[in-house]
Order: C-alpha cells, then structure tokens, then sequence
C-alpha cells in the first residue's frame, strides 16, 4: 500500500466499494451466483487492509483517504449484512474496523460524515456492533464530545441534528439495556442526553427535527416494555418502576412540544411546516395510546393534573394539548369505567362553561379540540349523564361558530345517539334549542341533519310509542319550514335553492329514520311488540308516516329530475327496511312500489331506486317476513317494461344490471311470480336478456345475470313449479349454454370467469340435456372463431366440465380453457 | 421468526422512521395487548387538491402468512363509496392482485399511496361496487357532489 500514491489508493478504494455495491446485486440465495460471494470472501483479509490502512492513516492526504475509508466500510458491512450474516468469522475482519471509523469522529472535517455513517449502521444493522463497541459509542456520547455537542443541540445550532439522530439511533440499538440497567450510570446518563433531546428549544415544523425522531426511538422503548411486561406474565419485571417512570417523562417533556405555537408565529407556517407539525402531533397520539398500555391510569391522572393547572392559569393552548392527548387516549379509557373518577375531574370541570364563554382570547383551535373529544367520550357520558347537560350545552354554543359548527353537530349526534335513554327528561329543551338553531347562519344541510337525527335518536329512547308522536311531530315541523322554502323557491324560479332545501328535508328525514332504528343494544321485548301493530300504520302514529310521506312527495313532485334527491328518497325509504318491529319511518310497501312504479329509464339514479326494490323484496323474503306477492307483481311488470324499453342490455349497462338484479330477487319465494309474468312474451324477453347480458360486453349485467342464472338452477323446485321451471330451463338451455360458452371461449375477461362458471355448475348438475347444449356450443357457429383450440380440445374441455358435475374443481377448467382458447399457453391439457 | 414476521416488522420499522403525511398504518393489539403483525389499522386522506381533500378513510389491511409473496387484503372500514371498492369494502386495486400487478418488493407505504391516488383515479375498467360505478359513469356531477358530502362525514382530524 506504501508503494501506491494517493491517486492510485483511491482508484483502489473506489474499486472496493464498487465491487461490494455490485457483488451485492448477485442474489446471494442463487445457486449460481455463491462463486462470485465465495470469490469476493476469499479477499476479505485485503479488503481489512486497504481500509485500516485509510482509516488510521496520517499525514497530508489524511482526510481524503479516512472519508473514502468510511464509505467504504459502510458499503461493506451493509453487504456482510447480507452475506456473512452467519459468519463470524468473517465479520471480523470489518469490526475491528469500529475503533478505527469511531475515532474519525473527533476529525473535525469528517465529523458530520463519521457521525452519518453509524447513524445509518446503527439504525440498519444494530447486530454488527458487539456489546464492547457499543460500550465505546456510550462513552464517546457521554464523553466530553458527546455533551458539548447536546449543549449546542439544546441551544439551536442546526448542524448538530446529525449528532442527534446518531443519538437516537445509538438508543434504538441499545435499548434493551437502557431499560433493564436503569441503575447503570451508562444508562442512565444516555436515557438523561435523551430526555434532553426532547427538551431542545424550538418548534416542530419550524426549527426541531429532533422532536421528530425522538418519537420513533420512544416507540421503541415502550415497545421494549410491553412486549417484555407481556412476556414475564403476573409478576411484572423488577425494573418496570424505573422504565414507568421515564416513559411518563418522556410523555410529559412531548405533551409540551405538542402545543401550537402562538399565531405570531404560526401565521408566517408555510404549508409544509403546518403538514410536519400535525404529523408530528398524530405520531405523538399514536405512541401515547401504546405507552398508556404500560402507564394506565397513572397517565389519565397526570393529563387531568396537567389539565386543570392550564385551565387554572388559563392557558389555552396547554389546554388544547392536554385535551388532544385526552382524545387520543378516549379509545382505551373509555372501555372500563377505571378511569373514570379520573375522567370526573376533567369532564366535570369548569371546562365546558369555560368554553361556552364569549371570551374571544379562547383560541378556537383550543374550542375545536373540546368538541372533538367530547365525541369520543360517549360511553363515558352514558355512565355518567349528571355531566351531560354541561357538555351539551357547550356543543349547543358551538354550533353558532362557523368554525365549529360542523364538529358540534358530529359530537352531538354521537353522544345524543349514545346517551339517548338518559336524555328523555331534556327532550323539549333539545327541541326548543334545535328551533332556535335554524334560524342561525351555521344551519345547512349537514348540521340540520346531524343533530336533528340526535334528537330523533332521544325520541326514539321515550318509554311508549304514544309518548313519540308528538316531538316527532314538532320536528317535522321544523322539516316542514325546508319543504316549504324548497316549494317557494321553485314558484320563484330558484331551482338551485329549491334542490338544496329540497334536499336538506330528505337528509333530515333519513337521519331521523335511522335514529327512530331500535339500536342493536336494546333487548327486544317480544310482549311489548304485539300491543304496537297497527300503532304507525293506522293508529295515532299513522300521521307521522303520512306527514313524512307527504314531505317526500312534495319533494319529489318538483324535483324528480334531481339525481340526489332520488337517491335520498331512497335512503328514506330504507331506514324502515331493516327493522323488526313497526316504527315511524317503517313505511307500508306501497309506498316503496309507488315510488319505484314513477321511474322510466329517464330518471337519474334510476339502478338506486331499483336497488330499493331489491332490498325490499329482500327483507320481505325471509320465513318469518309478511308475503308481499302483490307488491313483487308490480315490480316485476315495471321491471318487464323497463327491459322492453332498453331493448339492449348494452344501451344502459347499469339499468340492465339493476334490473337483472331485481328478478334475482324474486328467488326463491317469488319464483310464482316471475313464472306468472304476462303475457308470456314478456317472460321469454325477460329470459332472453338475462341471457343477453352474459353475452354482452358489459361487466356488471355479465355478474348479475350470472348470478341469476345460478340461483335459478339452483333452486330447489316445490313440486307444483316443477313443471313449469323445468320447462323455462330447457327452452333456455341451449341459449344460455351457447353465452356461457362463447365467454369462456375467450370472450370473457379473466376477472369474469369465477363468476360464468357458476351457472354452468349449476346447469351441468340440474340438467342431463346440459351436455349436448354444451356440445353444440362448442361446436357451433357462435363459439368464437379468434379461439386457438381445436375440436379435441372443446372435446376434453367437455369431458372434464360434465365429468366433475358442477364441483367447484370447474372453475379451474374453466380457467385453463379459457387460458387455451386466447393462445396464451402452447398446449392445452398437456 | 417466519418471512412474514420478519417483513412485516421491517414495514413497521420503515413507516415509523418515514410515512406520507395524514396516513396511519399501525398494527393492533388483541385485548390481552399482544401486537397482531398481521393485522394493521390504516387510514388513507384524500390527496390535496381532489375531491376527496380533507377526508381521512379507514382501513383494515390483512396481511395472509404467505405474504410477502402474497399481497394482504384491504378492506375499507365501513366501507367506502368508491367504483373499485367491493360492498364488503375490499379494494380493488391491480398492485394487490396476486396475478396482476403484485410484486413482493410492493411496500405498505406504496399501497397506502396506491389506494389513495385509486381514490380520485378510479379504474372504470374493473367496477367493484355497482353504486359508486354507476353513478361515476352517467352523472360525473352528482358522483362529485356524492363524494364531497363523503369527505364531509369523514373529516381529516
């Protein structure tokens, strides 16, 4: 190496590190490329040489040479990482290299480069250091070098971030003994350098990165202690105290660095710096929800201390923060009633009075933040409903800022949805309160919506059915005020107010109809239900469903040619379908059918409406469910004309679909009805272009009609439609056969094929006939002409297809055929 | 530890260390506080400048034991009104499919941001939801104005 001058040495180390970079894109796992691994190991004593010669070398060229070193060793250990990862032996050669490369740090040219390159092996390949050089990085970090860097860190100077993520990720590998020494001088003087590196002055989003990274090496650490707290089973491991107690630290020293600075500083944040910072703040949240796993309630009580001593001093944006970390706590505090003396204090407080005060030095991000956490507290509230009035009261206020009405109306819903049975008593304030609200500027569409559903939602909870009719009655009321701002708008010309009026009625009405939805917590008193039939539907309730009624048609007179307003005319009607029992908004059928018997292929949204009808027929198909034949009649002689004006499945794919769907419906318990279909010209058309949406291009018919088709096979024929079922499948049998097999011929796209082997299961099963039709298409002029198979191919497809009877194994024949058939394989079935 | 645990620990390494503004990717923990590698609760935001801008959607991302060589599953939670996006939720997107555009090398944080530009990109040639497909190819307007009242119920925090 003597011999070579300082040219020639670098031309050397550029060699070495290109030979590891490229070596290492040889996948070591294959066979073939172990010579060039083997090769390159066979140097690693020359490759020791040339870099101990440059990382201790002195003299002029000195700081060139010891910087290639360092790449040059950071380019190896990252390929021993891969290849010598059980070789010891080895690795030998490059971890003598650690002092060495350690002492580049205290070059003060090459610190930043030093510092970077155990950063990067540290943080990516922690194992290559044994325990005695990471015993050397501690002391050189706790070392005099070590703390002047910190001090200058702490004071703000940028350049020593590097020397903070080296920090970090030194902590990162070593964790373990942080955690498990506490008493260790060496660990404690580290854990300190790190508490300090949270502590830096500065802003996240402004000026501290370190901040940032800190969070990640805390993850860490708890991660350490949960994992080894679950792992040592009852009795916790003896130094959970110490590791308790730095995790809470670590908690606090973050829970100062999440509060938003003040706005004169704030209002100069580029887009950027406001993204890090609330970035910042959720990786903070997600790490509080992890340590509360091993802190617990010794957490929720010093947030509520810190709470109330910034509510105290009045100091906002402590509170924000506090209440931000409340929030990101709510999920796992809420599910026990543990905390909740604790929750008592906070929630109990003069928070919420304080936040319903005028006062303008009340950021509103501080009130944002009260509103939001307040929803996710619901379950605490339900527990304790002696503080929902406060809480309530201050969302009330809320939803008179613009800035906050939209989170007000989401909480209230959630806890007026939540704490329904407690709030009967209050249900006249909440109606007068929502009276009061309309008349605000914040009250659009969204906010009337959600908290009119709210109060539903408490209506809902009142004991007896005659205790409903009047509050349901009031807010209907209210909803009338729309419906006629919505009729007035339109006489005067105004369509788009009208719509949105319109529009706001029917959210309002849908919002309603699922708060008046009995919530899947309350136990069904089967006693009570049978007193109630006929209660909605012909006794006192019977003007609630014809005022609501009324509020649709209205609606819908003058704006059915809104798709939204469909769509929410639908949504209406749904919320009644699910339900068990008779309620407000459970609409007779008829007036589902009316509203779908109003369509023609010209109304927006026309597949929602049809879809409406599905889940009627649906939830009027089960056992227990009353017979609607009638109904189903209507639906299916709309659907026929539908089908006949379309003529094409291919002129509107998705009416087609939602058609196709609505027949499917019809099975099992309607099959009568569909076979009854008149004149029967209309059922053979009908038949006919289920068929022709297989043979179409278009996906969703193709799904639909499949499935159709697989349930009609399917089903099991009561002995009086036997005949008649019977007969529809062999008029069909060789149409639908020549679809199913033109589409696997090669037709279909790949993502079709599962669901065109369903029906031809279901055929070949149900029907002896089914292999000839099968042949017949296979053979026929309809089988596509572009197929690369021949007829001894057709001949084993249909062999194996018939031989499995409709098992599930057929959909891999279909798949290889197919495959076979667009020339993408040399030889089928060889 | 078996390939998957090893690749799913380094995923979770990496997000931690460096993960796209506004997303959440974390795995759960069952009740008695063990860590489901298997299983993570994401969360996706409308991309800026979209629509779908200042909403946050959730997910729940399945990874099955032979992954990496098989992709996870990932499921919208409620599920989400969107033309790629099955009923159940389940996002149809090609980089997940085993047989189309997977690749073992394919990251958490590369499907996070797949399905988020999926969002304003939706793929009209593999509907999964005939709702949201619909009315994206007849009534753009109403598909627009569907989504912003979306975005509405699930704001970004």
């Amino acid at each position: 190496m003597q011999n070579l001058n300082v040219h020639q040495t670098m031309a050397t180390f550029w060699f070495a590190e290109s030979l590891s970079d490229e070596v290492q894109k040889a996948d070591i796992g294959n066979l073939h490329h172990r010579k060039y691994h083997d090769e390159v190991e066979s140097n690693v004593d020359d490759v020791q040489t040339l870099m101990s010669y440059a990382l201790t070398s002195d003299g002029k060229d000195s700081v060139k040479l010891r910087s290639e070193g360092l790449h040059c060793f950071l380019s190896w250990v990252f390929y021993a990482q891969q290849a010598w990862i059980s070789k010891p032996e080895t690795l030998q050669h490059l971890r003598i290299l650690v002092r060495p490369a350690l002492e580049c740090l205290f070059v003060d040219v090459l610190e930043t480069e030093a510092t970077e390159t155990f950063t990067d092996m540290l943080g990516n390949y922690a194992l290559f250091f044994q325990p005695q050089h990471l015993e050397a990085v501690s002391s050189i970090l706790r070392g005099p070098w070590g703390q002047e860097r910190l001090a200058r860190l702490r004071g703000g100077e940028e350049l020593a971030h590097s020397f903070g993520a080296f920090l970090l990720a030194f902590g990162d590998a070593a964790v373990q003994d942080f955690v498990t020494k506490p008493y260790a001088v060496a660990s404690q003087e580290i854990i300190g350098m790190l508490h300090g590196l949270i502590t830096c002055t500065g802003h996240v989003g402004e000026d501290d990165e370190v901040a940032l990274l800190s969070v990640d090496f805390w993850n860490t650490y708890v991660e350490f202690v949960t994992d080894s707290m679950f792992a040592s089973g009852e009795s916790p491991p003896w130094w959970i105290g110490p590791a308790k107690q730095n995790m809470m630290q670590a908690m606090e020293e973050l829970w100062v660095k999440l509060q938003i600075p003040p706005p004169s500083l704030t209002t100069t944040w580029e887009e950027s710096s406001r993204q890090e910072f609330s970035g910042f703040r959720a990786d903070v949240a997600d790490l509080m929800q992890s340590a509360h796993m091993v802190l617990g309630l010794d957490m929720l009580e010093k947030f509520a201390e810190l709470v109330l001593r910034s509510l105290h001093d009045r100091d906002w944006l402590s509170v924000e923060a506090t209440l931000f970390c409340l929030s990101a706590l709510a999920d796992s505090i809420s599910e026990d009633d543990s905390g909740d003396s604790v929750l008592a204090r906070v929630l109990g407080s003069s928070l919420f009075s304080d936040m319903s005060n005028a006062d303008t030095s009340i950021p509103s991000k501080t009130r944002r933040t009260t509103v939001d956490m307040l929803g996710k507290y619901a379950e605490f509230f339900e527990r304790h409903t002696e503080y929902l009035p406060a809480a309530l009261n201050f969302l009330f206020v809320s939803l008179r800022l613009a800035s906050l009405a939209n989170s007000a109306a989401r909480s209230i819903s959630s806890l007026c949805s939540s704490c329904r049975q407690s709030l009967t008593s209050e249900l006249d304030a909440f109606i007068q309160q929502y009276r009061q609200f309309l008349d605000w500027r914040t009250a659009d569409a969204f906010t009337k919506h959600k908290v009119i559903g709210a109060i539903a939602a408490i209506v809902q909870a009142l004991p007896s059915e005659e205790s409903k009719v009047a509050p349901l009655q009031a807010l209907l009321d209210c909803v009338e005020r729309d419906v006629q701002i919505s009729l007035e708008c339109m006489a005067g010309g105004e369509d788009e107010m009208s719509e949105v009026a319109g529009l706001t009625v029917l959210q309002c009405l849908t919002s309603m109809g699922r708060a008046s939805q009995l919530p899947d917590d309350v136990p069904i008193d089967l006693d009570s239900d049978q007193v109630q039939t006929g209660f909605w539907s012909q006794g006192p309730g019977l003007a609630v469903q014809q005022r609501v009624v009324r509020c649709i048609q209205n609606i819908t007179e003058i704006l059915a040619d809104k798709g939204d307003v469909v769509e929410e005319t639908c949504n209406i009607l749904r919320t009644g379908f699910t339900e068990t029992a008779p309620g407000p908004f459970v609409l007779p059928p008829s007036v589902t059918i009316e509203f779908v018997l109003q369509t023609s292929l010209t109304t927006p949204r026309l597949e929602c409406v049809l879809t409406t009808a599905c889940i009627l027929l649906t939830t009027h198909s089960s056992e227990s469910s009353t017979r609607i034949e009638a109904e189903a009649t209507v639906v299916l002689q709309h659907i026929s004309s539908l089908i006949r004006d379309l003529t094409e499945p291919h002129n509107d794919p998705e009416i087609a679909q939602s058609c196709v769907d609505v027949v499917a419906r019809l099975i099992p318990r309607y099959v009568p009805v569909l076979l009854q279909l008149q004149p029967p010209t209309a059922l053979e058309k009908l038949f006919t272009f289920t068929i022709a949406c297989i043979a179409g291009p278009d996906p969703l018919p193709k799904r639909s009609a499949t499935a159709f088709w697989a349930a009609y096979l399917a089903f099991t024929t009561p002995a009086d439609l036997h005949a008649s079922v019977d007969y529809t499948i062999q008029h069909f049998g060789l149409l639908l056969s020549t679809a199913l097999v033109r589409q696997i011929g090669g037709d279909a796209a790949r993502s079709e094929l599962d669901f065109l082997a369903e029906p031809l299961k279901k055929l070949i099963f149900r029907q002896p006939l089914a292999k000839d039709w099968l042949e017949a298409a296979l053979c026929g002029a309809e089988f596509p002409p572009s197929a690369r198979v021949g007829l001894a191919e057709k001949r084993r497809f249909l062999q194996m297809v018939v031989g499995l009877r409709g098992k599930k194994e057929t959909g891999n024949v279909v798949r290889e055929f197919w495959v076979a058939c667009r020339g993408t394989v040399s030889a089928y079935g060889s | 530890m078996s390939l998957c645990q090893n690749r799913l620990q380094e995923e979770r390494k990496q997000w931690r260390k460096d993960h796209p503004f506004g997303f959440v990717a974390k795995p759960v923990r069952n009740p008695q506080g063990i860590l489901d590698l298997k299983k993570w609760e994401c969360a996706v935001p409308g991309k800026d400048k979209t629509l779908w801008e200042g909403g946050l959607f959730k997910l729940e991302v399945h990874f099955p034991d032979e992954y990496p060589t098989k992709p996870p599953k990932c499921k919208f939670v409620p599920p989400l009104f969107h033309p790629n996006v099955y009923p159940s939720g389940t996002v149809c997107l090609s980089i997940l499919n085993e047989e189309e555009g997977w690749k073992p090398a394919i990251t958490i944080k590369d499907i996070l941001l797949g399905i988020q530009s999926l969002l304003n990109e939706p793929n009209p040639e593999s509907p999964a939801q005939a709702d949201a497909y619909n009315l994206f190819k007849k009534d753009l307007q109403g598909y627009n104005a569907k989504i912003k009242r979306i975005v509405k119920e699930n704001p970004a925090p």
